[in-house]
């Protein structure tokens, strides 16, 4: 009964995730249809995903095991109350990123004619991959904080890495297009 | 030839401000409220008469205002015991009673101008955090000590 429950549950979850997931490519693929007065030169080379030291003292043990050792409960709920918000603002940051590079990686390709359909592929999946993985973060952070999960962090920004490495292929010819089209 | 000047002047002024004029204030928050306190507030500039007289004010500005992201970065990215001893250090080098800079502090979160200008929100954010964590910390470090 409960392992039934359990993987019930596990479902109806995936299936949130997915649905928010899709929300938030639909609403990408809505800003392509609204040109931006460059947009394109500033949205081309999205700053990073997160600072890795910021990542460090957000999702790392140390400073939680400083509080703890306070000894004061006020404090160290204080502390995961700040520390979670931080925690959600970066994960969003991660994913509004990786929206961004998806906006100017579809503009650029609408315009180019040497697309590799593997590496288009490779790309949806690398950005929906990212958007549920965080979501999936989020709400574990929001269910337990953030402390002690920065290896899982670590893996989000490899993988905004990653795609930033298979759009940034792209983006030099959509961006030479513009040039020419202005 | 004047852009090796300017770069020589840059990394000299550098030398002179850490030398001169930070080597003397010891605790790191001391440092960051000194360095904050030469921005004209109506402005955003930094302004430092012995350095501008020496090099450039524009030299002088590029300088501080390094300087001043340096030290806050350090600062918030650091430790989170390491700020709250550098706050204490800071507190205890201030002519006043600690516990009535710690409820200024509180009630008037003065230290928000520390902030240089264009940091990153998050990182802003992780520093009043700090602040906050670290004067209930000092707080109860100087309870303790009575």
């Amino acid at each position: 009964m409960t392992g039934a429950f359990l993987f019930v549950a596990t479902g109806l979850l995936l299936i949130i995730l997915l649905i928010l997931s899709f929300l938030q490519i639909r609403a990408a693929g809505h800003a392509l249809g609204e040109p931006r007065e460059g947009d394109g030169r500033r949205d081309a080379f999205p700053r990073e995903p997160y600072q890795q030291e910021l990542g460090v003292r957000v999702f790392g043990s140390q400073d939680y095991d400083f509080i703890a050792k306070q000894g004061s409960s006020r404090l160290t709920r204080l502390f995961l109350e700040q520390r979670t918000s931080l925690a959600l603002s970066l994960l969003r940051n991660v994913r509004a990123n990786a929206t961004r590079l998806i906006r100017v990686h579809s503009r650029a390709a609408r315009t180019s004619s040497h697309l590799d359909p593997l590496i288009e592929a490779r790309v949806v999946a690398d950005y929906l991959f990212i958007q549920l993985f965080c979501q999936g973060l989020a709400l574990l952070v929001w269910l337990r904080g953030p402390v002690n999960l920065f290896r899982w962090v670590g893996y989000a920004d490899e993988m905004s890495k990653r795609l930033y490495g298979l759009t940034v292929k792209i983006i030099p010819a959509g961006l030479t297009t513009e040039e020419n089209n202005r | 030839m004047q852009g090796r000047f300017e770069r020589t002047d840059v990394a000299a002024a550098r030398e002179d401000l850490k030398n001169r004029t930070l080597a003397k204030i010891g605790p790191e928050f001391g440092r960051l409220i000194y360095l904050a306190s030469t921005r004209d507030y109506n402005t955003g500039r930094y302004y430092h008469d012995g350095l501008a007289f020496q090099f450039s004010e524009e030299v002088a500005e590029k300088v501080i205002a390094e300087a001043h992201r340096e030290v806050f970065m350090n600062l918030t990215l650091g430790a989170l015991e390491d700020f709250a001893n550098e706050l204490q250090l800071y507190f205890s080098s201030v002519a006043v009673e600690p516990r009535e800079i710690v409820r200024a502090w509180e009630k008037l979160e003065p230290y928000r101008i520390a902030v240089p200008v264009d940091c990153d929100p998050l990182t802003v954010s992780l520093f009043s955090a700090n602040v906050k964590l670290a004067l209930a910390i000092v707080e109860s470090r100087q309870r303790a000590a009575q």
